[in-house]
């Protein structure tokens, strides 16, 4: 009998460990029912619709509680520890002024990309997200909501003004899915980051625009003086694979998919990237290179970050999108002009599990209105988290010796409203340089810059497409194949037509033409 | 007459009842876990059919079909992958028991109980390895400027160093070899467990009767290692068409050029799904492999039925 009792006990104990793993969901499992949530707020806040027209609105008319909204806060690279008192101090001035009380929801970008599907599929109520990868991905499984409504000269008219200026909406099928911020300087350079005190080793004359011959000197000259070093630090993960193609380092083209491109920027044609002689021409210099030793051995292979690149004195250099943001202890090899093709992947976003979608608008709309706002979301509390150094230029530095590595508030992304109006720390540059560097880059801008593609025809072609990719680029692109690069260069090509890539360049060309047609 | 056998029938399952209730009350927590996390999600086999679309939920979602299955066969790769994902998993099941069963019966023969217990533990440490460890301790191996084959083996004999992860021509034996290495601890373990339990009479009558140790390993060890070698076997079967993920993609480091023999099914979904949140077309892989893995064990079990009825799963 007691035998019996002990081993009743015993399994009583073991069935309630089952149920321990059940959590609280707290909201909606069923994402379905969402929609019903949506028209309770929609009546709620159509009464404050009319009073959150002007963003210095008297306070004294917006009625009814403080609504909440739920906005992620993407970190790179370190956690940020003090959000806390940061969003306390950032809802002092919104539910005074907009009526709205933000909850940050800190995210790690690293993990975004997969965390965001997740957390939409379980119900997780999120009012705001920013995304950083194609919208496409969440557009294709229905997770996020056209904010066609919510962006009028009225609701936002910062937002609206804006986006007058910059494309700054992103359409998908003619809906309204996507929010850019207002980046500090747009466009990009080819280009390699040199480190300065090689440059200044080998005493290589200054130049605007450096050709692969400057290039193939300069590595020379370097490994004389240096045997064991590889000057091209040009790894397959740092610059190829992936949608990615090194040769956009070393010439300014659109990007079409990951194989077609505009070749400069009057071409209303997109081809195939490569079958261009250009990009032939590139292989073979990569593979001269590879030969000679400027190129790591396993760079197809090996996964040394960039920094590592530099500190373990493997590299001299490495291919990266030259910008004001360079270093002063680097030097940057343009390689082309600067330009501007598209227009970024970065925007906000709203859910579909939004639950107070008219607030979050109007809240995202004062953050780009509200240069302080902005900046107090982004930096953190003036004396508390940076001391200003000099209003004018709008510079800071770190309170109590800090770095940007123990700092408590520092975040290495700045995706908050209109960056132009965005405090730096010191290594940074001046707003000149930035807006020079703005100027430039729109003059020389590609056909393609505010263009979106809809892949939906053809994704299965692109997918299979970037498999074959997978296998050649980045032997290629950084040489390891040597003088015997031309068989394998020939296989791709092949290739890549049997698996459709002409097709996808066409369904581009017909989209391209209608969106030339109507501007 | 009847009432009275009746009664005495009854009493007798009432007493089996009460004594076999607590035993199922202990299977309870382990059958509920299997039917929550393996039989209710079945009925998810239905998005591989669908173009998920979150706002209308799964079973509001648009039907396909095949579609999602489409972009499997697409691509000039389905030849590749599914001969590479069957022809490892052939190697690999011969292997498997092969290799597994020599070293249980050697094992078996140690007579210090102590350096047994050393050898097992040892042969089975690999198998507790994760993949990214190994899949370094084989690029210490391999890597062309500093890797054992090429400084310490290769350059002093007077050859050429191989790049290793550009060159696909070594990577079937390299992958047989590290796989085996791995797993071989844990069949070993399973086909030890069956030759302990071997009763020991058998032996001293064969030796008795004059055989030699070859022919007591031929006559008495494996035929009573029969059922453990169909057991594994079939299940293994079940499994054809997945491969090791760990395997074919952290040990040669994803290198595109060696895709014509290292890209498996699994590789393959990996790399053109990621970062896709492509659900639809996931599950349509997995659901493939499934499908595929299933009808296999069906077909398997009903072979060896034929051969030998009673070593038959079901």
């Amino acid at each position: 009998m007691k035998k019996k009792i002990a081993l009743l006990m015993i399994a009583a104990l073991m069935i309630s460990t089952v149920f321990s793993a059940c959590g609280s969901n707290g909201d909606n499992a069923a994402v379905s029912e969402q929609g019903e949530n949506q028209s309770e707020s929609d009546t709620k806040s159509n009464e404050e619709n009319q009073n959150a027209e002007n963003q210095n609105a008297d306070a004294a008319a917006v009625q009814g509680e403080p609504e909440h909204i739920v906005v992620t806060y993407m970190y790179y690279p370190y956690e940020v520890a003090d959000l806390k008192n940061v969003q306390d101090k950032v809802n002092e001035i919104t539910i005074p002024e907009i009526n709205v009380e933000v909850e940050f929801m800190p995210i790690s970008a690293v993990e975004a990309q997969t965390s965001y599907s997740l957390l939409i599929s379980s119900g997780e109520v999120i009012d705001l997200m920013i995304i950083m990868q194609d919208i496409k991905n969440y557009t294709d499984s229905g997770q996020l909501e056209p904010l066609n409504d919510y962006i009028t000269p009225e609701t936002t008219p910062a937002i609206y003004a804006r986006s007058q200026e910059f494309p700054l909406l992103v359409n998908v099928q003619d809906e309204i899915y996507g929010i850019r911020p207002i980046q500090r300087y747009y466009g990009s350079q080819p280009g390699l980051t040199l480190r300065r005190d090689y440059f200044d080793e080998i005493s290589y004359e200054e130049k605007d625009i450096y050709s692969f011959e400057d290039l193939t000197n300069i590595f020379a000259e370097i490994k004389e003086i240096h045997p064991d070093m590889y000057p091209l630090g040009i790894t397959g993960a740092n610059a190829v694979g992936k949608g990615r193609t090194s040769f956009t380092f070393f010439h300014s083209i659109a990007l079409v998919g990951s194989y077609g491109a505009l070749m400069d920027k009057n071409s209303t044609q997109a081809v195939n990237l490569f079958t261009t002689e250009e990009y032939k021409n590139y292989l073979k210099q990569m593979a001269e290179w590879y030969d000679a030793g400027y190129i790591l051995p396993d760079a197809a292979t090996s996964e040394l970050s960039l920094d590592e690149l530099f500190s373990s004195l493997k590299s001299a250099s490495y291919p990266m999108t030259l910008n004001p943001d360079i270093k002063d202890e680097h030097i940057g090899l343009q390689l082309d002009e600067v330009y501007i093709a598209t227009a970024g992947i970065t925007y906000w976003t709203m859910p579909i599990t939004t639950k107070n979608p008219e607030a979050a608008v109007r809240f995202l709309d004062y953050v780009y209105g509200n240069a302080e706002l902005a900046n107090l979301i982004g930096f953190g509390i003036e004396g508390e988290h940076y001391n200003l150094i000099n209003a004018g230029e709008k510079k800071i530095e770190f309170t109590n010796g800090d770095d940007y590595t123990t700092s408590p508030f520092y975040n290495g992304l700045n995706y908050w409203g209109d960056a132009r109006e965005s405090l730096t720390y010191e290594e940074v540059r001046m707003k000149e340089e930035y807006d020079s560097y703005t100027e430039a880059a729109l003059q020389n801008q590609f056909q393609s810059y505010g263009f979106d593609f809809d892949n939906t025809n053809v994704f299965n072609k692109m997918i299979a497409c970037q498999s074959v990719l997978d296998q050649y680029q980045v032997a290629l692109e950084t040489g390891s194949l040597g003088s015997k690069w031309e068989a394998t260069y020939d296989q791709m090509v092949s290739q890549l037509e049997t698996a459709g890539v002409q097709d996808v360049i066409d369904e581009w060309n017909i989209q391209f033409k209608a969106y030339l047609d109507a501007q | 007459m009847k009432l009275k056998s009746v009664g005495v029938n009854l009493k007798k399952k009432k007493l089996r009842w009460r004594k076999i209730i607590p035993v199922y009350m202990l299977l309870l927590p382990g059958l509920v876990y299997l039917i929550i996390n393996n039989y209710m999600p079945m009925f998810g086999i239905v998005i591989a059919f669908k173009k998920l679309n979150f706002k209308k939920g799964i079973f509001g979602s648009e039907w396909i079909g095949l579609d999602n299955f489409e972009f499997l066969f697409s691509s000039g790769n389905a030849w590749i992958m599914t001969r590479n994902t069957i022809l490892y998993n052939v190697v690999f099941i011969i292997l498997g028991i092969i290799i597994p069963i020599t070293v249980a019966i050697l094992l078996n023969e140690v007579r210090q109980k102590f350096a047994s217990r050393i050898y097992q533990t040892l042969v089975l440490l690999p198998y507790l390895m994760s993949w990214v460890v190994i899949s370094y301790l084989a690029y210490s191996f391999l890597n062309l400027e500093s890797g054992f084959i090429n400084k310490s083996i290769l350059e002093p004999l007077g050859f050429k160093s191989i790049n290793f992860y550009q060159d696909s021509t070594w990577w079937p034996l390299i992958l047989t070899v590290v796989n085996q290495w791995k797993s071989l601890g844990f069949g070993m373990i399973i086909y030890l467990a069956s030759v302990i339990g071997i009763d020991g009479e058998y032996y001293e009558a064969a030796k008795i009767d004059g055989a030699s140790k070859w022919n007591q390993i031929r006559f008495i060890t494996l035929p009573c290692l029969k059922p453990t070698i169909i057991t594994m076997f079939v299940l293994n079967m079940g499994r054809m068409f997945y491969s090791d993920f760990g395997l074919f993609y952290q040990v040669p480091k994803n290198s595109g050029m060696l895709y014509n023999v290292t890209m498996t099914i699994d590789t393959y979904v990996y790399n053109a799904l990621m970062g896709q949140n492509n659900y639809g077309m996931s599950a349509a892989a997995s659901v493939f492999q499934s499908f595929v893995g299933f009808s296999l064990i069906i077909l398997a079990n009903g072979v060896i039925r034929k051969i030998s009825r009673e070593n038959a799963m079901f």
